[in-house]
């Protein structure tokens, strides 16, 4: 097969990108490292929310049963 | 500081080697960011070069790369693993700009009422010529294309997909998508014979 000028139209695009795409990488990195942030956060907290609920929702029962 | 604390950089042995499946699944199995990049340098380039040619704006496609980016990273979990990698990256490139220009109200499927009648009856044909186009009169032709073909044209000859792997991007049967790509070629050719006097052949 002969030669492939979308590859060259490809290569031609490429070369004249401006330096921005380091910056985008760092902004999908920010992203990343924020996603990363908040699922932490999900993952430490979220228990620790359903528990108290849970202690809210067994307290309430008490203050029905004494009733 | 917190954020470095909870996604520590760890070096990882032998990045080159590593596949687009592994890197995922690492990914995923650790958190570690080094192991989206990989995923990152290896196509931000081409998910650029789509995105200009597709929205022909070089600022849009640099923020497009950005979001589609984003996006994947959010649908990573959805990824089946039926398809290759790439194959649902370029699905999701392309269908993002097709819905950008929905959005900007930009010609998706221009009619080409001006140009001079060319039709071509097998789907395979003219696709050497096509190929072997000087790339200046390339990039000049698909400016005037629309997104749609343009997006066709470059799974079909520059990511060289298969048929049933433009289906998929497309979620389209296979003889829609090589109906699609005829029409996409003969409106290439239209427009090639328009601007240059002369057949791409």
């Amino acid at each position: 097969m002969g030669q492939n000028n979308f590859k060259e139209l490809e290569k031609i695009l490429v070369e004249s990108r401006s330096k921005n795409s380091d910056k985008t990488k760092q902004n999908i990195n920010s992203n990343i490292n924020f996603f990363g942030f908040v699922s932490n956060i999900i993952d430490l907290y979220l228990p620790k929310l359903g528990n108290v609920l849970t202690s809210f929702d067994s307290s309430s029962d008490n203050i029905k049963n004494k009733k | 500081m917190i954020i470095n604390l909870l996604n520590p950089i760890v070096t990882i042995p032998s990045l080159k080697s590593i596949s687009d499946e592994e890197a995922l699944e690492q990914y995923l199995l650790t958190q570690n960011v080094n192991y989206f990049n990989i995923l990152y340098d290896r196509y931000t380039n081409k998910v650029y070069s789509k995105c200009v040619t597709m929205l022909k704006d070089i600022e849009m496609a640099e923020d497009a790369t950005q979001e589609i980016f984003v996006k994947i990273l959010l649908s990573l979990s959805k990824f089946s693993g039926k398809s290759k990698f790439s194959t649902w990256l370029y699905s999701v490139t392309y269908n993002f700009c097709i819905d950008i220009i929905r959005k900007e109200k930009k010609d998706i499927t221009q009619t080409y009422g001006d140009y001079t009648k060319f039709e071509i009856e097998d789907d395979s044909a003219f696709d050497a010529e096509i190929m072997e186009t000087n790339v200046y009169r390339l990039k000049d032709v698909m400016t005037e294309l629309s997104a749609e073909d343009n997006g066709i044209l470059l799974m079909k000859y520059q990511d060289e997909l298969s048929i049933r792997e433009i289906s998929e991007v497309l979620n389209k049967t296979e003889s829609a998508v090589k109906m699609k790509i005829l029409r996409a070629k003969e409106r290439f050719m239209k427009i090639y014979k328009t601007k240059y006097g002369e057949s791409v052949a």
